[in-house]
């Protein structure tokens, strides 16, 4: 990965270069939508070009863009849970009978959807491969050590919710 | 927290690449005598494939640069226009005493010339996201309840600017009704933008 110096001097194209697939990529997990990933993250790289000229280096370059980009990513997703709402009450069951693989798909995602926001948010940031557990941590200002015990706990969560629905007798 | 959940963070940071290679084996040993930690094991396989996220091929990278790029210099346009603008208002109101049409123009150039100063604020603020102790989400619950604490600020200033339009009886009946009809329709956006933000707070939570 290439890096981009921590001076307060750092210019956009290079920090847009740099980040734009990884921070897409963080906003098209946290938003779980491409359009809404995509205003996001527009919306984050204008906020970044206008905050980077006063970025002083107190935070690690990467941090401070993965903050804002995730930030931005949440609240898109607050804002879109209501359009989203609206449109899937028209949209027809799929019928194809060999799309079995595809509904489980879509049924982890539901379920990773429903679960509460601290553990859905840490399991989405794992989905996101080139960000280490250290980058999450920093990101979610919380230690290492806690991160993977979250991972965990929304794991075994998800693995309820997913077992509730296949067995619903349980 | 039993052993096998110990186990169980020690294969999620292998299946992210965090563990050593004797700390790899520990987990291997034990994955083969501990049905339980299979099943756990397989399951973040199953959910790390059902999760895997391809990035679409059409992105545009160039033209969404471009596009950040020009709606910030148009910002930057528009602050430094309304800045000059507000320099010759001032200027020309000095040297003829403040008569009232200047008044009210320099009242608009002061509305817009606090909103460039909200944006610039908001800037600085997010030039410290970096430093901020809060967790993410924490900090976006405090995003939220701001943008919530301000559509009732605008709610409540356009209303109150409608009212005193109303009761100056500037230029009435035709001016001062029309202005005040205009706040009281910001107003309204603004009302509406209300309970907007708190469900987009309690989604958030």
């Amino acid at each position: 990965v290439k890096v981009v110096h921590e001076s307060a001097a750092v210019d956009f194209d290079e920090v847009y270069r740099t980040y734009r697939e990884r921070t897409f990529r963080l906003c098209r997990r946290l938003t779980g939508d491409p359009h809404s990933a995509e205003d996001a993250f527009q919306e984050a790289f204008l906020a970044i070009h206008r905050a980077l000229p006063r970025f002083r280096g107190e935070a690690k370059l990467s941090t401070w863009i993965y903050r804002i980009v995730a930030r931005t990513a949440l609240r898109a997703r607050a804002k879109r849970a209501r359009t989203c709402a609206e449109l899937t009450a028209d949209v027809p069951a799929p019928t194809r009978a060999d799309a079995d693989a595809e509904e489980d798909h879509d049924a982890v995602r539901r379920a990773i959807a429903a679960l509460p926001a601290e553990h859905r948010v840490v399991l989405e940031l794992f989905g996101v491969e080139e960000l280490t557990s250290g980058e999450i941590a920093e990101l979610l200002g919380i230690p290492e050590g806690t991160v993977w015990s979250r991972l965990h706990t929304a794991r075994k969560q998800l693995a309820r919710r997913l077992a509730t629905k296949h067995h619903p007798e349980n | 927290m039993n052993a096998c959940d110990d186990f169980q963070i020690l294969i999620e940071m292998k299946a992210h690449g965090a563990l050593d290679a004797e700390a790899a084996a520990r987990v291997e040993a034990h994955l083969a005598g501990c049905g339980a930690c299979r099943d756990y094991s397989q399951l973040v396989e199953t959910m790390g494939r059902a999760t895997k996220l391809e990035l679409p091929q059409s992105i545009e990278w160039d033209r969404v640069r471009q596009r950040v790029r020009g709606v910030a210099r148009a910002y930057r346009r528009g602050a430094m226009r309304v800045a000059i603008a507000s320099a010759c208002l001032a200027v020309l109101g000095l040297a003829t005493g403040w008569p009232r049409p200047l008044r009210f123009a320099a009242g608009g150039a002061l509305l817009v010339g606090a909103y460039c100063a909200l944006a610039w604020l908001a800037a600085r603020r997010t030039a410290r996201v970096g430093n901020d102790p809060r967790g993410l989400l924490a900090a976006c619950e405090s995003d939220l309840a701001r943008s919530l604490r301000s559509s009732k600020l605008a709610a409540g200033f356009c209303a109150l600017s409608g009212l005193a339009w109303l009761a100056s009886g500037f230029y009435f009946p035709i001016l001062g009704p029309i202005l005040a009809a205009c706040f009281f329709a910001l107003a309204a956006y603004w009302w509406t933008r209300i309970p907007i933000a708190r469900s987009e707070l309690a989604r958030l939570r």
